[in-house]
């Protein structure tokens, strides 16, 4: 089965700037998290993927087809969720959806109205008198209405006050919880996404610098305390470390490796804690991980 | 692509219609007065095209549309009908409503001349936008130094091409002079006489609205 995307060796140059070479793939009903911080090359990544730019080298597909403009049949299959939605603005909101559903074969009237419901979507006013939050939820309705297998989502919540950001994350979750769809999520902000991404790729300065299931993250990253008469600078698998007299404590990127290497070396009293996710990622993202 | 024409058209029927409304009255009034400039006529059809691209740009069209599932020569097609729709239509009202009316041609020339020009000007538009600015970019040119650029490029491109179809070139180095003939051939002479001028005209528009949609299809940067 053909991956929900693949992207072989793209890369993208700015005068100040340069995406990748950049490799990376997503299994069809998978979500991951593309986790960077600004100017990381995330938007660049999922604007390339939904034919917005064109990258100046590599080639990408979705589910096995080209994404290219001249057969544009691949983009039946993806749903495109920005920081700015883009409306005819003096329609109202239903008339855009009106006219974007000639567009689809499987655009669904009902789901659309579904949605409208429980997002409550004041479709009836012009896309242009819609507050910052509507125009978020109005773009994910279109997003959505089609049924796409696979889901862009670029910051969709920018520059939304918190309480409207919570408010269409709770709804875009609950519509994207209950299908199996591929989502590709761009964030700075990692807990908008950890509680539903499988993996997570962390992209730094155009490059990826990490990609793993989260579960194996939250496995293998541990906190180790432990005692050792010896003076130890270097540790297997350690990121960090911090030393108060005898006492140390090793951040890992591999439990298990760091473990073997601290016994080996003598140490006494040795206790682990598991990281959250996000102080994970704070690692990964000041370069302090092995990978 | 006509669904994306439909409804083109129909965001912005009050513009067409407006435009619309007022050729009918200046085409009334010049039925009476036959020495008057036509030329007003095509200046409000000017304005309405540079209306609906103005709106185009801010609503940013373009990013709608790549994420639409059509493909970009019928994007282009549409580019390129929003702009034609409106000047053919006034051209062809025009004439076929004075010749009824008043039951001589109105200054055809000019009409047609002026569409040339202004069509001319919107597709080097394009043509730039679509491939120049991105490689301007490329190169640490700011977008407004980039824009400033093509702009120039554009004027001069316009100077040149209403030399070429207006005149032969023999009043080339005589530039103030060839500007006083070019708006008196624009505004009273009948380019229409010369057949090598209008062939001109009509092979170089032909090939530069043809050029807008494959430069479309290669422009590298669609989210304006």
């Amino acid at each position: 089965m053909d991956n929900a995307f693949e992207i072989r060796q793209m890369v993208k140059g700015y005068p100040k700037f340069k995406l990748g070479p950049l490799d990376l793939s997503l299994e069809p009903g998978t979500v991951m998290g593309y986790i960077g911080p600004n100017g990381s090359g995330k938007t660049t990544t999922i604007n390339c993927l939904a034919g917005l730019i064109r990258p100046d080298k590599g080639d990408m597909t979705i589910f096995g087809r080209k994404n290219e403009h001249k057969n544009p049949e691949w983009k039946f299959d993806i749903g495109y969720v920005g920081d700015t939605h883009v409306f005819y603005e003096n329609w109202t909101g239903a008339k855009n959806l009106k006219f974007l559903s000639k567009f689809y074969p499987d655009w669904s009237d009902e789901l659309v109205n579904t949605m409208i419901q429980k997002f409550d979507v004041p479709v009836n006013k012009r896309a242009k008198d819609l507050s910052k939050g509507n125009r978020a939820k109005l773009a994910i309705v279109s997003a959505l209405a089609h049924s796409p297998r696979l889901l862009l989502l670029d910051e969709p919540t920018s520059g939304l006050d918190p309480v409207v950001r919570s408010e269409v994350l709770d709804v875009l979750f609950e519509v994207v919880e209950s299908e199996d769809r591929a989502i590709f999520y761009s964030t700075h902000i990692l807990s908008d996404i950890s509680r539903l991404a499988d993996d997570l790729a962390f992209l730094v300065e155009g490059k990826i610098k990490l990609k793993s299931p989260k579960d194996d993250l939250i496995e293998n990253w541990r906190k180790i305390s432990f005692r050792m008469k010896k003076n130890q600078s270097q540790f297997k698998s350690g990121v960090s470390f911090k030393q108060d007299g005898r006492e140390y404590q090793v951040i890992s990127s591999e439990f298990n490796q760091t473990l073997e290497h601290i016994r080996e070396l003598g140490a006494e009293n040795i206790q682990d804690n598991r990281l959250s996710i996000d102080e994970i990622a704070v690692h990964i993202l000041r370069g302090e991980n092995n990978a | 692509m006509l669904k994306l024409l439909w409804a083109e058209i129909s965001y912005n029927k009050q513009h067409l219609l407006t435009l619309f409304g007022l050729v009918v009255m200046l085409t009334a009034y010049n039925s009476y007065r036959p020495d008057s400039p036509n030329i007003l006529i095509l200046f409000l059809t000017f304005i309405t095209v540079n209306n609906l691209n103005v709106f185009r740009n801010k609503e940013k069209r373009d990013r709608y549309f790549a994420l639409i599932p059509v493909n970009m020569t019928a994007i282009g097609l549409l580019r390129i009908s929003l702009l034609l729709i409106p000047f053919l239509g006034v051209v062809i009202y025009s004439l076929v409503s004075n010749y009824l009316i008043s039951g001589h041609n109105l200054n055809t020339g000019s009409l047609v001349s002026f569409s040339g020009l202004i069509i001319t000007v919107y597709c080097v538009v394009y043509i730039l936008r679509d491939r120049m600015i991105e490689t301007m970019r490329r190169y640490g040119l700011t977008k407004r130094r980039a824009i400033i650029i093509l702009f120039a490029v554009v004027f001069i491109l316009n100077i040149f091409t209403f030399f070429a179809i207006f005149e032969s070139t023999r009043h080339l180095f005589r530039p103030i002079e060839k500007v006083i003939v070019f708006v008196e051939n624009l505004v009273y002479k009948n380019p229409l006489e010369s057949t090598s001028a209008l062939v001109y005209g009509a092979v170089c528009l032909f090939a530069l609205v043809s050029s807008t949609i494959v430069t479309l299809n290669f422009r590298k940067n669609f989210l304006d």
